[in-house]
């Protein structure tokens, strides 16, 4: 068990260590940025603006909370990625840690 | 850091990759709630559904997806091929070509009254003057100037002779010439009765002796520039095409003999530097261009140093229809 936590430990260092990087290195900024001009290019955006408005005429214009959208648009959104887009991400981070983490 | 304990073998290989889409799936959901964020806040302040108007209006305005046609359902060259009647002249003319045509036509628009003029100016000054050999030497004058050669043959095969475009043009180039030369001292004189054969040799010599002379050949005006002091520079090698040296020196009538400098000759390198260093604001100008019409002086310039065998840096910029013969012969003798 203690193997286990300890490897976990590690594991969750690791990645604390890699996230800190990659806030303080900007490079979060940075991805977040591409990220948004990449779903706005490829209509990702649109898509899930249109998806946005029936969500709201059902549950009525003035009522519709935060978590109404949340809950709707997240998983559609994640599904929704282009794979060239989700590709070009993935090669980026892996970049990323391939310098900064190997 | 710390990854020197985790080897990157191959099961750690897939926590790497593991990590790396968790990173990504972060990425994307903050993506996602920014854009519920924006939602959310424009519905509140009412302007998320300002886009949408009445679903009339929204039908016709859709946006077209179609082959061949644009998003708003317009073809792109539909006019390309239609004619136009123009309100003023009543003629039927291209549609590319429409707009410049009204400017013209109608008189309005930047250059349609410069040509007016011009070709007024010309028209009053061709009335006038008589002199044939003033017109050949005019004439003769274009194969001087390296680039109007070209630029005449260009524009004479290009267009028909009887067409009034074919003067206008060579005369806005030439007007065009006249207006950037203003920063220099280069004045076009309305002087356009003045013909070299009606004064005296001497009337001309003193004449010509303050002013540069040339007369240009479509407007017919006199190039009232006044001579610069030093003789010696030349319009320098590198404009000229200069075709046949013995018929240049023949052409070419000199009258300020003193002026003219034997050691100049030596070298047309020489020259050009003279010209450099007096005329810096010629230099931008094709210089060459300079001469459809009566040659500025440069031309006289080019012939002495370009391919002429005598290499002669001439004088300023002066050529007069008329020389006296021995005037020529004592040039030569100098430099020979």
């Amino acid at each position: 068990m203690v193997f286990i936590n300890e490897k976990m430990n590690k594991e969750s260092r690791l990645k604390a260590t890699i996230n800190q990087r990659l806030t303080e290195l900007g490079e979060r900024e940075r991805l977040k940025e591409l990220l948004r001009a990449k779903l706005t290019e490829c209509g990702w955006k649109d898509q899930m603006k249109a998806h946005c408005k029936e969500v709201i005429r059902e549950k009525g214009l003035e009522h519709v909370t935060v978590e109404d959208l949340v809950v709707e648009i997240t998983p559609k959104g994640r599904a929704l990625v282009p794979d060239s887009v989700k590709k070009e991400l993935l090669q980026r981070i892996r970049a990323f840690l391939a310098q900064h983490a190997a | 850091m710390k990854m020197e304990d985790m080897p990157l073998s191959g099961p750690d290989n897939t926590k790497l990759e593991a990590l790396v889409n968790d990173i990504y799936s972060e990425l994307v959901e903050d993506a996602c709630l920014g854009l519920c964020f924006e939602v959310h806040r424009a519905v509140k302040q009412g302007y998320f559904f300002l886009d949408e108007t009445d679903q009339e209006s929204m039908k016709e305005f859709e946006i077209v997806d179609q082959p061949g046609v644009d998003i708003f359902g317009q073809v792109y060259n539909q006019w390309k091929n239609k004619e136009c009647e123009c309100p003023n002249c009543k003629r039927l003319i291209a549609a590319s070509r429409f707009a410049p045509h009204l400017e013209k036509c109608l008189g309005m628009g930047r250059n349609s009254s410069r040509i007016a003029n011009r070709r007024l100016a010309s028209n009053n000054n061709t009335s006038k003057s008589e002199s044939d050999q003033e017109d050949n030497d005019d004439l003769n004058d274009n194969d001087w100037s390296y680039g109007a050669e070209k630029r005449a043959k260009k524009r004479k095969s290009d267009k028909s002779q009887n067409s009034p475009r074919r003067s206008k043009t060579l005369k806005h180039k030439n007007g065009e010439l006249g207006s950037s030369m203003s920063a220099d001292p280069y004045k076009y004189n309305y002087n356009a009765g003045i013909n070299y054969e009606m004064l005296g040799p001497d009337e001309v010599r003193s004449f010509l002796t303050t002013q540069c002379g040339v007369i240009s050949e479509h407007t017919k005006k006199m190039c009232t520039r006044p001579v610069l002091p030093e003789a010696d520079s030349v319009a320098g090698p590198e404009s000229f095409d200069i075709p046949d040296g013995q018929a240049l020196m023949s052409r070419l009538q000199w009258e300020d003999s003193p002026e003219i400098s034997p050691s100049d000759s030596a070298s047309s390198k020489a020259s050009t530097n003279h010209s450099d260093s007096r005329r810096p604001k010629k230099k931008k100008r094709p210089p060459l261009g300079l001469n459809s019409g009566g040659g500025i002086g440069s031309l006289s310039g080019g012939g002495g140093s370009g391919g002429s065998q005598t290499n002669i840096s001439l004088s300023t910029k002066k050529k007069k229809p008329k020389l006296t013969a021995p005037s020529i012969s004592s040039i030569y003798d100098d430099l020979n």
